[in-house]
């Protein structure tokens, strides 16, 4: 079985910068693999644990250097990595970003047919969670959304736990098939020693947008539907605070609690 | 920028399903009111579920005049297909100008689906709305964990807003009650192909801790808090105080204690009359949930940890020495000295 894996290259850091058009500096930043994401692969890894013959492949887009996730994917277990990295790209959306990714899946599927597509909850930065749902129907695939546990699987549906509303649902799904898992459903892996030195030679696959036959008025900017008009820091508010002393930890309790009781609280 | 605001259509729209659906659509309406033109005919909502039309009354109740419904046996379960091929049928027919879901997580996949079908844009987690002079409507969304606010705005004819839980006032009920009209709507689901189907159902285990949206007071743990014994002693201080408990993120994260107490822009926005800040930084994220909180006092080892320039009241102490001394102090006031934790 293929499998295909959606990460994102998300930035590490607090200090986050926008250019004059709103659209996030993503090359000064210490970046990494958006959190999330490391839980739909270790659900993913944990399908080959099951079944070796199993092929994932780690798809990103984002600037060159979101090559390194793809490495790092690698390193846990995945087979290959494809990186959709193109200046026309930016300012995607999630309409745009989940069109030009399932134009990559679909590339992906003309070579070898995948039967999962699957991706995190959401990611650290932008958060949305729109992306596995919108794949959905990019590539016409039916999909779940959320799940917390893969509970069966064979070569055409995949049976998944999902929390909903009141109870836990047990759903099945005919292949092929988009899933987003929860995050903190498992413990993703460390890279083995073996998956490290395979992934210092790794070289990813790719593709600009001339790759993956898209119609440019659906990606970027012009293919966004929504676009960050203003950023700004959020509105703090600020109070000078009376401080609560005591010559010993004692003290500082009695007081703390008399000043609740002052206000009534005690 | 009344003229371009009326004959607007906005939408609300309540899932029953998803958690918490009834109390995040008494917000959806307030911040519905906001962008429309205040009259009866611009608001409008969809109620979609199993029973739906059970609901309507809540929302006549609180000032909508009409109420679509969409209810039957299919939507039992959260199927965002079913969902969201049932809503762009009546979108398509109506034509809503503005539509606003909860961005509660099931909620907002459905939301997803629905604006990709519908080729529309999507944007999610709004705290704020505002109208803008061109008719259209601009939303204040958090970013990087509440680091940065971004302003964003649809280029699309119909704008589709999520919105997060504790940002709007819930609406109010009228008195007296006023009724509505209320417009059944059957979709035409024969051309889905159902490629999900459900196999098993079992009852969600109850979530040990409370839902803290409304509490009165709150006690909080931060990151300062290392082990699950020094967890134990915010739970037994938190108990002394009738509070109830919060964590931040990273606290969540490690499984102390459920996501329902996370507080913060990836959590709940809370406004008790007291919060208690234990072992909390007092980074964006956090802070940004605590903002209406009335009175904050906050204890850290850091005497310039950010958290003291929201405080009310601030104590310099380590959290280890700081609660063992403060439990034995609130026992002994309500005259619980030598006795075991409270039950």
């Amino acid at each position: 079985m293929n499998i295909i894996v959606c990460i994102k290259q998300t930035p590490l850091t607090d200090k986050v910068e926008f250019d004059s058009n709103g659209n996030l500096e993503r090359d000064n930043i210490e970046s990494g693999i958006n959190p999330f994401d490391e839980y739909a692969l270790e659900e993913a890894l944990k399908i080959k644990d099951n079944n070796p013959e199993t092929v994932i492949s780690a798809l990103t887009m984002g600037p060159p250097n979101a090559g390194e996730i793809l490495r790092y994917a690698i390193s846990k277990g995945c087979n290959d990595g494809y990186l959709l990295s193109d200046i026309l790209l930016k300012g995607s959306d999630t309409l745009a970003t989940s069109y030009a990714l399932a134009k990559a899946i679909e590339k992906i599927n003309s070579i070898t047919k995948s039967s999962l597509i699957i991706c995190g909850m959401g990611s650290n930065d932008s958060d949305t969670g729109h992306i596995a749902s919108q794949l959905a129907v990019h590539l016409n695939f039916p999909n779940i959304s959320l799940s917390s546990k893969v509970l069966s699987l064979n070569e055409n549906s995949i049976i998944l736990e999902k929390k909903g509303g009141q109870n836990i649902e047990k759903l099945e799904m005919e292949l092929p098939a988009v899933i987003s898992f929860e995050k903190n459903i498992n413990c993703p892996r460390l890279a083995s020693i073996k998956g490290r030195l395979k992934s210092g030679a790794f070289k990813p696959v790719i593709w600009t947008i001339y790759d993956i036959d898209c119609e440019q008025k659906k990606i970027g900017i012009e293919g966004s539907p929504t676009f960050v008009s203003e950023c700004f820091s959020p509105a703090k508010k600020s109070k000078t605070s009376s401080i609560i002393a005591g010559a010993n930890i004692e003290e500082k309790a009695e007081n703390t609690a008399k000043i609740l009781k002052e206000l009534n609280f005690i | 920028m009344t003229n371009l605001r009326k004959n607007k259509k906005t939408w609300i729209i309540n899932i029953c399903a998803a958690p918490d659906s009834e109390l995040s659509a008494y917000e959806l309406i307030t911040a519905g009111r906001e962008i429309s033109d205040g009259s009866n005919e611009s608001l409008s909502c969809v109620i979609i579920g199993h029973e739906a039309s059970a609901r309507a009354d809540y929302f006549f109740k609180r000032g909508i005049k009409k109420i679509y419904i969409i209810q039957g046996e299919i939507y039992k379960n959260l199927i965002e297909e079913i969902y969201s091929d049932s809503l762009a049928q009546l979108i398509l027919k109506e034509k809503p100008d503005k539509i606003l879901f909860s961005a509660a997580k099931e909620s907002k996949t459905i939301a997803a689906r629905l604006a990709a079908k519908l080729n529309i844009g999507l944007i999610s987690d709004a705290i704020k709305l505002k109208s803008e002079a061109s008719g259209k409507t601009s939303a204040i969304k958090p970013t990087f964990g509440g680091d940065l606010m971004a302003k964003i705005e649809s280029r699309s004819n119909i704008e589709m807003i999520t919105i997060r839980a504790g940002f709007y006032s819930k609406a109010q009920l009228l008195n007296p009650a006023k009724n509505g009209e209320l417009i059944n709507f059957k979709p035409d689901l024969s051309q889905l192909n159902a490629k999900i189907k459900l196999v098993g159902l079992s009852p969600k285990p109850k979530e040990d801790d409370e839902d803290i949206s409304d509490a009165e007071i709150v006690v909080a743990a931060g990151r300062g808090i290392k082990t699950k014994e020094e967890f134990e002693m915010v739970r037994q201080f938190s108990d002394l105080l009738g509070a109830s408990l919060g964590i931040t993120r990273p606290l969540a994260d490690l499984g102390f204690a459920s996501e329902n107490c996370q507080i913060g822009i990836t959590g709940k926005t809370i406004k008790p009359k007291l919060y208690i800040a234990l072992g909390i930084s007092g980074k964006t994220h956090h802070t940004q949930g605590i903002l209406n909180a009335k009175t904050i006092v906050s204890v850290n080892k850091d005497a310039n940890a950010p958290i003291k320039d929201i405080s009310d009241y601030f104590i310099e102490a380590d959290i280890k020495e700081f609660l063992p001394a403060m439990i034995k102090k609130l026992r002994e006031i309500k005259g619980m000295e030598g006795t075991a934790r409270k039950s």
